[in-house]
């Protein structure tokens, strides 16, 4: 399936999940670039926030779109890409191969002095040079707690509450991701929430 | 609907898994009830903060493929991983099989149906008992010292090789061990049987003796009187 749109005064294709994946299993690189290309943010982020660590999440996000071709030809329901592709990140970040920058290389998102990463830290000062960083500064302390709290959640409630909040998943799309009953899933995002609640309680107060 | 009510369904509420249908009522008590509301908005705070807190961030560059070879051209494992699982599991029965035969051929198995048992055996190939397994050779149930037997036996030990008949001497000494006591024990029995014959024997003649004594007493009697 795929339609027309005009963009620029000139006609566009765009082409769904399930075509894209139907041309890239018959080999078609072009295609699984456009795939690529449409979900590498979403997947970044969603790595991102499992990991809570940027060098992690790309190799995590890289892995899972290598994982995702060399696989593509058992991927049943085309249209079901998406979840499919998180199923695989979420796979590869059980099976513990992220997690390991830590202590060896000097992180982005370590802190480097006041609650600030070494990338708020430089924005930070850029900001107080252009005379409005007490928003900014706001800003970055509340981000600094929203990563704190879902970093202390266990990997499993961190799954099903980032695929909630951030993906906007029914229970049933996340037990499909999670590979569990969606009791589970439901029992697991209560929990999470009781969880953020507590931690969250300076932001939401 | 009452508080009791309202908090099982609060937390599908505060993450927008309700129907349409179901909503109004809780948002309603939601609206009377200040300490469910509170509540209610607290959670609702949770998502939004959890939202707003941690944007979207950029890839830090752009991932582009250029695979080696297509998914679909790369032969028979793809095809494999592709097929349906009743395939694998053919396919994977029949590898195991060659591997098993492979490894049987190697170790020289050697499977056997004797006397109403199988047996395995591994190396050398099994070779019966000669004078047993010979088709010209007398039934199992012929005696074992007839002249054909000898003969077979002579003959078949003729035909071995050093090796073998090193082996088959130990075989043939210790069968004819069991033949040996095999016979003494029939003679054993056999003398056994006739001691108890002869002792019947003797008990009969002492009988008849007694028994002969007796009637010429009584004739000898008779004839006096």
């Amino acid at each position: 399936m795929s339609s027309s749109k005009v963009k620029d005064g000139m006609p566009i294709e765009v082409s769904t999940d399930t075509e894209l994946v139907r041309r890239a299993a018959k080999g078609d690189v072009t295609a699984f670039n456009a795939l690529v290309r449409k979900w590498e943010k979403p997947l970044y982020n969603f790595a991102l926030r499992l990991t809570g660590h940027r060098e992690d999440a790309l190799d995590l996000a890289q892995d899972a779109f290598l994982k995702a071709y060399s696989q593509l030809c058992q991927l049943q329901a085309a249209d079901k890409f998406s979840r499919w592709l998180f199923k695989i990140a979420l796979n590869l970040f059980y099976s513990g191969k992220r997690g390991s920058h830590e202590g060896k290389t000097i992180s982005l998102d370590e802190e480097v002095g006041d609650g600030l990463n070494l990338l708020d830290a430089l924005s930070l000062g850029e900001a107080k040079n252009r005379g409005h960083s007490d928003a900014l500064l706001f800003e970055r302390e509340r981000a600094r707690i929203v990563r704190r709290a879902i970093a202390q959640l266990g990997p499993d409630q961190r799954a099903a509450i980032i695929l909630k909040i951030y993906y906007g998943m029914k229970f049933e799309e996340i037990a499909e991701v999670v590979d569990c009953p969606v009791s589970t899933v439901k029992s697991r995002l209560y929990a999470a929430m009781e969880n953020l609640q507590e931690a969250l309680k300076d932001c939401i107060e | 609907m009452n508080c009791q009510d309202f908090k099982k369904q609060i937390m599908d509420l505060a993450l927008d898994e309700l129907s349409v249908e179901s909503r109004p009522a809780l948002e309603q008590h939601a609206a009377r009830c200040a300490a469910c509301g509170a509540q209610l908005s607290r959670l609702v705070a949770v998502g939004n903060v959890l939202k707003n807190g941690w944007r979207d961030e950029e890839v830090p560059f752009p991932l582009v493929f250029t695979p080696v070879a297509s998914p679909s051209s790369s032969g028979f494992w793809n095809w494999l991983l592709a097929a349906p699982r009743w395939a694998n599991v053919c396919m994977a029965t029949g590898a195991a099989l060659v591997f098993l035969f492979a490894i049987f051929s190697l170790a020289r198995t050697e499977l056997r149906y004797d006397h109403g048992q199988f047996a395995l055996a591994f190396g050398q190939p099994h070779v019966a008992n000669p004078s047993l397994n010979t088709p010209s050779g007398p039934p199992l149930n012929a005696s074992l010292d007839t002249p054909e037997v000898e003969k077979i036996i002579a003959a078949k030990y003729a035909s071995l090789s050093a090796q073998d008949r090193e082996r088959y001497g130990v075989m043939l000494e210790q069968l004819s061990q069991q033949v040996q006591t095999q016979r003494q024990a029939d003679l054993q029995k056999i003398g056994l049987a006739f001691d108890q014959v002869k002792t019947v024997v003797w008990k009969d003649m002492q009988r008849n003796n007694a028994i002969v004594q007796y009637a010429a007493q009584r004739i000898a009697t008779n004839t006096k009187n």
